[in-house]
């Protein structure tokens, strides 16, 4: 069913600027959708939007709809929406607070009273590559180790989607590229991944869709060929245009 | 040793110095136990660090206790009341100095697991950002630096506003995140 977003448009409280402005767009289960769109464009606030922080948890002028597998996001709570989707934020400091890389992948295996959840984390490491890690520090680890991480305490959840904010803006090449092949990995075994991202070369190698967002609106929502070849309206809107094939 | 163990032994030796804090005779002998388990743990090079400020603490104790004790002007018995009370307070310092530091942090927090799991879960959360926020505070002074900030002036305000008006508006948005974080994990 995948995820359904009908004239969503949201604002902050005290604030007639509208974050997100009518926005309307499907994603099939299974896709891999990339989000491009200038600073302030509102791309932070449509993923908390996905998973129903916004507006259960952050409240604001919210209007229009959100479907996460049939479910409509107002009417579920946060900690049930996370079953489905799972969010990674783009600072990995400030998501991470348990003592060991264990106690931090069963967190919210814990909260949803989930079976299996040594296994569960021992699996969700090996995905990651941290297996072996499981006692040490998650402060103590290196910045892409702690992205890495908290791939890992989404994929234990086992949600179908995984929306990530930026999650390779403070890491170098190397980890970035070992990021987005945990990610194509995943989408392979059907994950649908919605990623927001700057860099458009790493969207237009792996990505197959593109939203692009200015001042709240969606203008624009197709394959990452149609989109990356329009370099006018990419370079209007500060956007760097793609130099790799695709 | 067992952390549980080494928390009732802070509590047992806490308790003794606060009941026998007004007694030189008794309180004695429980400031040089806390002394020698310096020594038994050797963290005696970590603890140097601190003793400057502790004494000086001390000194300012002492001190308005000697002048102050019975009304304005010297008195020995205020002198002797100024050390006893430093020597309750060192002990109390002292010890919570050596169990913090001799307990990794997953023991300090297994230690006090016997209260509800939300006060633990909560001291847990609390010993986790401590280092980010010593990270965040570094960053800010460095950059306070950069821009020119004199550290040596007396004017206390001068100084530390621009330490902790953005380290206080910045922990309390990243703790905004870190609270969003954890409810995208199911924690309500």
């Amino acid at each position: 069913m995948g995820i359904i977003v009908k004239n969503l448009s949201f604002s902050y409280p005290g604030s007639d600027k509208k974050i997100l402005d009518g926005i309307s767009f499907t994603v099939e289960d299974g896709g891999f959708v990339g989000v491009v769109g200038p600073t302030s464009s509102g791309k932070t606030t449509l993923a908390y939007c996905l998973n129903g922080l916004i507006p259960n948890s952050i409240r604001g002028n919210f209007s229009g709809e959100v479907y996460v597998d049939g479910i409509l996001t107002t009417k579920s709570k946060v900690s049930d929406l996370a079953k489905k989707v799972g969010l990674v934020f783009q600072d990995p400091d400030w998501q991470l607070f348990s003592l060991t890389v264990k106690d931090e992948v069963s967190f919210g295996l814990k909260n949803l009273k989930m079976d299996r959840i040594e296994e569960r984390v021992k699996e969700a490491l090996e995905i990651v590559g941290l297996h072996g890690f499981e006692e040490r520090e998650p402060y103590r680890l290196s910045q892409g180790q702690k992205q890495m991480l908290c791939i890992a305490c989404v994929i234990a959840m086992q949600p179908k989607t995984i929306v990530l904010d930026e999650p390779t803006s403070n890491l170098d090449y190397k980890h970035t590229k070992n990021i987005y092949n945990l990610l194509k990995k995943l989408n392979k075994e059907g994950k649908t991944i919605i990623i927001i991202e700057h860099d458009t070369d790493l969207l237009a190698e792996y990505a197959e869709r593109i939203l692009v967002l200015s001042e709240g609106k969606l203008l624009r929502n197709g394959s990452k060929k149609e989109v990356f070849s329009e370099k006018d309206f990419l370079e209007k809107l500060g956007i760097k245009v793609p130099r790799v094939e695709f | 040793m067992n952390p549980k163990l080494k928390l009732a032994l802070v509590v047992l030796v806490s308790t003794l110095s606060l009941i026998f804090g007004g007694n030189l005779v008794y309180m004695l002998p429980v400031f040089l136990f806390v002394v020698a388990l310096i020594f038994l743990f050797r963290i005696y090079r970590k603890i140097l660090d601190w003793l400057k400020f502790m004494v000086s603490i001390c000194l300012v104790i002492i001190l308005i206790q000697s002048f102050t004790y019975s009304g304005l002007g010297f008195t020995f018995t205020g002198l002797f009341y100024g050390l006893i009370f430093s020597l309750r307070f060192l002990t109390l310092i002292l010890l919570i100095f050596i169990f913090v530091h001799t307990t990794p942090t997953k023991q300090l927090v297994e230690a006090f697991d016997f209260l509800p799991h939300q006060f633990s879960f909560m001291l847990m959360l609390s010993l986790s950002l401590l280092p980010k926020v010593g990270d965040e505070t570094k960053t800010i002074v460095n950059a306070q630096k950069a821009r020119g900030l004199n550290f040596k002036t007396l004017n206390v305000f001068k100084v530390y506003l621009p330490i902790l008006v953005p380290l206080f508006s910045r922990t309390l948005e990243k703790s905004q995140q870190l609270a969003l974080a954890m409810q995208t994990r199911s924690y309500e």
